[in-house]
């Protein structure tokens, strides 16, 4: 009997391992994909209205709708409400304190979150053309981000798995 | 307090603790000028003052305060800086001036390394259209007005003025709607749309658009009983505001000039002469630091108040 309920608990413990670390992965890649889409928003903001950071963020908060929305699209509505209401809050200082912790929590690496919160270089464009091109720029950067994030999460998702099933089946047959 | 406080947020850190004490102090603040390789200066009435002169600005002070006005999206204000100037919070406007990037057909297509600042205090006097209010109205009808006046002697003031108290309205003339085409954001001061100066209860701004575009594009949008400009300058806006008044509609702008003979030389309002489309003519001029009104006219060109 208590072989039994050990081999559940040993074969529960690891499918729950395995699904925890392909979790990490989803959640940087969806992290990539929200943000991807928050970029492109932005593009769209400066083209068609000529909107500030500040104000573009803003919009792109109102579009996400309210209520149970992904905590990331909550960052630009907080960044520009904040850069908005302060005189003299500067856009760049705001976007690196609000994205970088939330990175973190995303399970990005030092260096990609330092990479993620550098989006404030490319802007401060005198012409809005200019702009646009910039943000797409590094729009390109964050795909190529993201189609390696989405790969890998293909690939280590497979390999996770059946580590997890293979090991944990192995200790089974160790147990009995 | 002085007027300027509320834009000491604006400026970065080293230019506000410059200015903070002056500032903080002066009730009559009218110009604050930054100049790369210069120190602060700021103009108190008629009065220069220079805040630490060994404080030089460089190049860096500039572009930070200039993106700082621009919210750190200065593409966003293209258009405003291409005609050299910004509106900020409050209305205070901002000349701008640096090296010119010109386009193929040789049109400012933007300014680059802004190394020239000029932040003039916007002032608003509530009432100082007072004397002027009751020779605008004739049996409870708006007499199309022209203000004329030389730089400086506060005909943009006494238009906002006149502007608010005409849409208000009083207990003896009702508010009338007003349009207003504000081409330099200076009367309205809008900042992102929204006017920083009290325009009055039945006024509609156009913002940033050219005068004589505006002014039919008011004219088709919000039905307005009265259309106000300032600063008439072209025969396009002299053409646009004929229109205007054959469909009815009462005008009120200002032009530059020192008296009546000054206008009348002016080629690009002869249709309007000829048309003899004002009513009242305000003369304004600077007298002792003061601004004081010099005359008031009647189509005939006769005084009605000296």
């Amino acid at each position: 009997m208590l072989k039994g309920i050990g081999i559940c608990c040993t074969l529960l413990g690891a499918i729950g391992c395995c699904f925890s670390m392909i979790h990490e992965l989803d959640i940087k890649k969806k992290c990539l994909q929200q943000l991807l889409w928050i970029l492109e928003m932005l593009e769209v903001e400066i083209h068609y209205s000529r909107s500030t950071l500040a104000e573009a963020c803003i919009q792109i908060g109102q579009k996400a709708g309210t209520g149970k929305r992904d905590p990331i699209l909550k960052l630009p509505e907080q960044i520009g409400l904040y850069c908005q209401e302060q005189d003299r809050a500067v856009f760049a200082t705001e976007w690196k304190a609000v994205w970088k912790p939330f990175l973190k929590q995303c399970y990005f690496s030092e260096n990609e979150s330092e990479i993620l919160a550098t989006f404030p270089v490319h802007t401060g464009f005198l012409n809005g053309e200019m702009q646009e091109n910039a943000i797409q720029g590094y729009r390109k950067s964050v795909t190529g981000m993201f189609v390696e994030a989405e790969n890998s999460f293909n690939m280590k998702k497979k390999l996770i798995l059946s580590f997890g099933l293979c090991g944990s089946l192995l200790l089974v047959i160790l147990l009995l | 307090m002085g007027q300027g406080v509320a834009i000491l947020g604006l400026f970065p850190e080293r230019i506000r603790k410059i200015l903070q004490v002056k500032v903080k102090q002066s009730d009559s603040l009218e110009e604050i000028r930054l100049r790369v390789g210069q120190p602060v200066r700021i103009k108190q009435g008629e009065k220069e003052l220079v805040l630490q002169e060994e404080q030089k600005l460089g190049m860096r002070d500039l572009t930070e305060t200039l993106n700082g006005f621009c919210k750190d999206s200065p593409y966003a204000f293209a258009e405003e800086l291409q005609q050299g100037f910004l509106t900020m919070p409050g209305g205070h406007w901002v000349g701008i001036c640096g090296q010119v990037i010109l386009d193929d057909q040789m049109h400012i297509r933007n300014i680059k390394h802004v190394s020239y600042l000029n932040i003039r205090i916007a002032h608003q006097v509530p009432g100082c259209a007072d004397p002027l209010l009751p020779y605008c109205f004739q049996n409870d009808v708006f007499q199309n007005t022209l203000i004329i006046s030389p730089p400086g002697a506060g005909k943009t003031t006494i238009l906002r003025d006149l502007i608010r108290q005409v849409s208000d309205g009083s207990r003896d003339h009702p508010g009338l709607n007003v349009s207003v085409v504000d081409e330099r954001s200076e009367l309205a001061g809008a900042f992102m749309g929204v006017p920083q100066n009290d325009m009055g209860k039945r006024t509609d701004v156009l913002d940033g658009c050219p005068k004589a575009l505006g002014m039919l594009l008011l004219l088709r949008a919000m039905s307005p009983e009265l259309i106000a400009v300032d600063e008439l300058g072209t025969e396009a806006d002299a053409e646009a505001m004929l229109r205007v008044l054959n469909c009815g509609c009462k005008i009120l702008c200002t032009i530059h000039g020192d008296d009546m003979d000054s206008i009348k030389e002016k080629q690009f309002l002869h249709k309007l002469w000829e048309n003899r489309a004002f009513d009242r003519f305000v003369i304004l001029a600077r007298k002792e630091k003061q601004h004081v009104i010099k005359g008031i006219y009647d189509g005939d060109g006769i005084c009605l108040k000296e």
